[in-house]
């Protein structure tokens, strides 16, 4: 077991288009990060702020012919030299999946195979980098749901997926990434299609094992209570862009863009006596628009005109451990 | 974690999805009729050599042409030899062509469409419009001419019905192929570092399976259909191995002897009407929405 405390991930600069023509706009711009062993970033953004698109581009899950991606991912598997996984040719990057790097997905309804079974879906992993029998994968594979919380695992690993809940389907989605023991998880929006309890459980599991195992973990999400629950860093991009990042209290006690503080303002809270939730007016701009100055700029309530639609703001380092893309922020501060 | 075990659903046995398939097929009176007539054509084949009551080559002098009766249940044909017996026999080559064929067409059909369907792109459009060309001939012309070029007998009549039978397979598997490649679980392999080969096989393959044997059963009428007329024809197997097209073809020089025609015509009938209400049946016990 790798157990690694130092950055797993460095992402620099990172650019998706789609479409091969020439004129195309980014869907994702310059994006850069670093996820570290044993932690987890959360990726904050609406639908449509390129969030999961960057989580893809760092598996080469993107289909290739429609897209191109730019930039830099170092990944440090643990032993061994450093990887980059944006320039991987197909045969690393698929020895990396599901062993080094591992991915859940959205929708546990779909993202398991109606016509196999649960427990060779868990330790499909195991056969495909360990070279392990079918025997062994499937003895593996029982106590990984074990260790998910699966009761009556045995069994349940001869069931298909139309048997059991959407909640023990996302946590058999964990079994089958976790198996390996990843250095990295991209979990993208693994909570999102699954209710209050269930989606409480399921974060308390990833939490365990990510202690158990000291893998880094990039958690996707729109659901700002789910990033207070598990995050120790935020990534929050609006429109393909990386618009504030910090630490997770940080960001989430002192947000400086102001579309962070809308995020915010946009959770219904207990402890605020309010009738009606702010929502943010306008939506995300299409990517293939043009947008002079501040991509937020036609939604924000502090836009000031000539400025604001004019210069495009550079991501601004505020005190070494938080960063924000807004040329105002300073005023807002004071204000 | 305690609070799972109400996510838990009733305790029960897990059942396959064949298994669900298998009891629904079981309440389909079609299908069970079907699967009932093509059980008896394969028992009568396959025990030909013990329930035929004569060999189907001896020839009887005494009574050619003769109609049916105790001694030659179905009648005797031009030279004699007993018409039960050789339907039985003929049976064999029959069944045996539209196995070997279907299963050719199958096998070849179902890999050319998982390629395609996955790899896309340019291979896609170069083996699809290779399998439109050969959709183009019809299909009794196109099978001649293979069994013209590689000589009459029973293998190359099972490779020509096998060949021409193909394309309509793998156009079938590559467009489900197209709608499952796109499927979440697809992706999450990907994730999981499966090759290509493995995901056409492991993971797309068995989602469309069902589909693949229910048009297997369906085409295997028409590949019943085709081998009686390529025997008809005089290009199947060659005489004197009976097979049903070609007691069919000999009966067309008797119009007066009605029994030559009318039971291998029968035979030939019933048996493809079996495939197809079997096909009708397997398709409407797997067409049940149970995989969500």
């Amino acid at each position: 077991m790798t157990f690694q405390t130092g950055n797993v991930l460095e992402v620099e600069n990172l650019s998706v288009y789609f479409g091969r023509l020439p004129g195309s706009l980014p869907v994702v711009r310059e994006v850069s990060f670093t996820a570290v062993g044993g932690q987890t970033l959360a990726v904050v953004g609406e639908s449509g702020s390129g969030k999961s698109v960057t989580g893809l581009a760092l598996l080469s899950l993107l289909n290739r012919g429609l897209s191109k991606v730019t930039g830099s991912g170092n990944f440090y598997p643990g032993s061994g030299p450093p990887v980059d996984l944006l320039h991987l040719d197909t045969r690393k990057m698929r020895a990396l999946r599901g062993d080094r790097v591992a991915m859940i997905f959205q929708e546990p309804m779909t993202s398991l195979n109606p016509s196999l079974t649960l427990g060779y879906q868990v330790g499909e992993a195991l056969r495909i980098h360990r070279g392990a029998s079918r025997r062994q994968a499937r003895a593996e594979a029982i106590e990984m749901l074990e260790r998910v919380g699966i009761p009556d695992a045995p069994r349940r690993a001869d069931s298909y997926p139309h048997e059991i809940s959407g909640g023990m389907r996302q946590r058999v989605m964990i079994a089958s990434a976790m198996i390996s023991r990843p250095t990295l998880l991209i979990a993208d929006e693994p909570t999102t299609a699954l209710d209050v309890t269930i989606q409480a459980q399921i974060l308390d599991e990833l939490k365990k094992l990510q202690e158990e195992m000291g893998m880094s973990m990039i958690f996707i999400t729109h659901d700002l209570g789910v990033v207070a629950e598990i995050a120790h860093a935020v990534l929050v991009m609006y429109a393909g862009q990386v618009v504030e990042q910090g630490p997770v209290r940080r960001v989430l006690e002192r947000p400086r863009h102001p579309y962070t503080r809308a995020l915010l303002a946009s959770v219904p809270r207990l402890d605020r006596p309010k009738t009606t939730l702010a929502a943010i007016a306008g939506r995300i701009p299409d990517p293939q628009q043009p947008i002079a100055g501040c991509r937020f700029h036609p939604r924000c309530p502090y836009c000031v005109r000539g400025l604001c639609d004019v210069r495009e703001p550079e991501l601004d380092d505020i005190d070494g451990i938080q960063s924000v893309r807004c040329v105002r922020w300073p005023e807002l501060e004071a204000a | 974690m305690t609070s799972i075990v109400q996510e838990t659903s009733a305790r029960r046995r897990p059942i396959s999805q064949l298994g669900l398939a298998a009891r629904r097929f079981r309440q389909h009176t079609l299908g069970k009729i079907g699967l009932a007539i093509m059980l008896v054509a394969i028992a009568g084949a396959v025990m030909a050599p013990l329930v035929a009551p004569y060999n189907p080559e001896a020839i009887d002098y005494a009574s050619i042409l003769s109609p049916p009766s105790s001694t030659y249940l179905l009648g005797t044909d031009e030279i004699g030899r007993d018409l039960l017996s050789r339907l039985l026999y003929g049976g064999q080559v029959s069944l045996a062509i539209v196995a070997g064929a279907i299963s050719i067409a199958l096998v070849a059909g179902s890999v050319i469409g998982l390629t395609a369907g996955v790899l896309g792109g340019r291979i896609d459009d170069v083996i699809m419009r290779v399998m439109d060309g050969l959709l183009a001939f019809p299909m009794l012309i196109f099978a001649l001419a293979i069994v013209a070029v590689l000589g009459p007998n029973l293998a190359n009549a099972m490779i020509a019905i096998g060949v021409v039978n193909t394309p309509e397979f793998a156009r079938l598997v590559r467009g489900q192929t197209l709608s499952i490649r796109e499927q979440e679980f697809v992706q999450a392999a990907t994730a999981l570092g499966a090759s290509v080969p493995r995901i056409m096989f492991k993971h797309i393959w068995p989602s469309l399976a069902g589909n693949v044997v229910v048009y297997a059963a369906l085409r295997a009428c028409s590949a019943l259909i085709t081998e009686s007329s390529l025997a008809f024809l005089g290009l199947g197997v060659s005489p004197p191995t009976p097979t049903w097209g070609q007691m069919l073809s000999t009966a067309l020089q008797y119009p007066e002897a009605w029994w030559i025609g009318v039971f291998p015509g029968l035979a030939i009938f019933f048996t493809a009407l079996s495939f197809n209400f079997v096909g009708d049946g397997i398709r409407d016990a797997m067409d049940a929405k149970i995989n969500t």
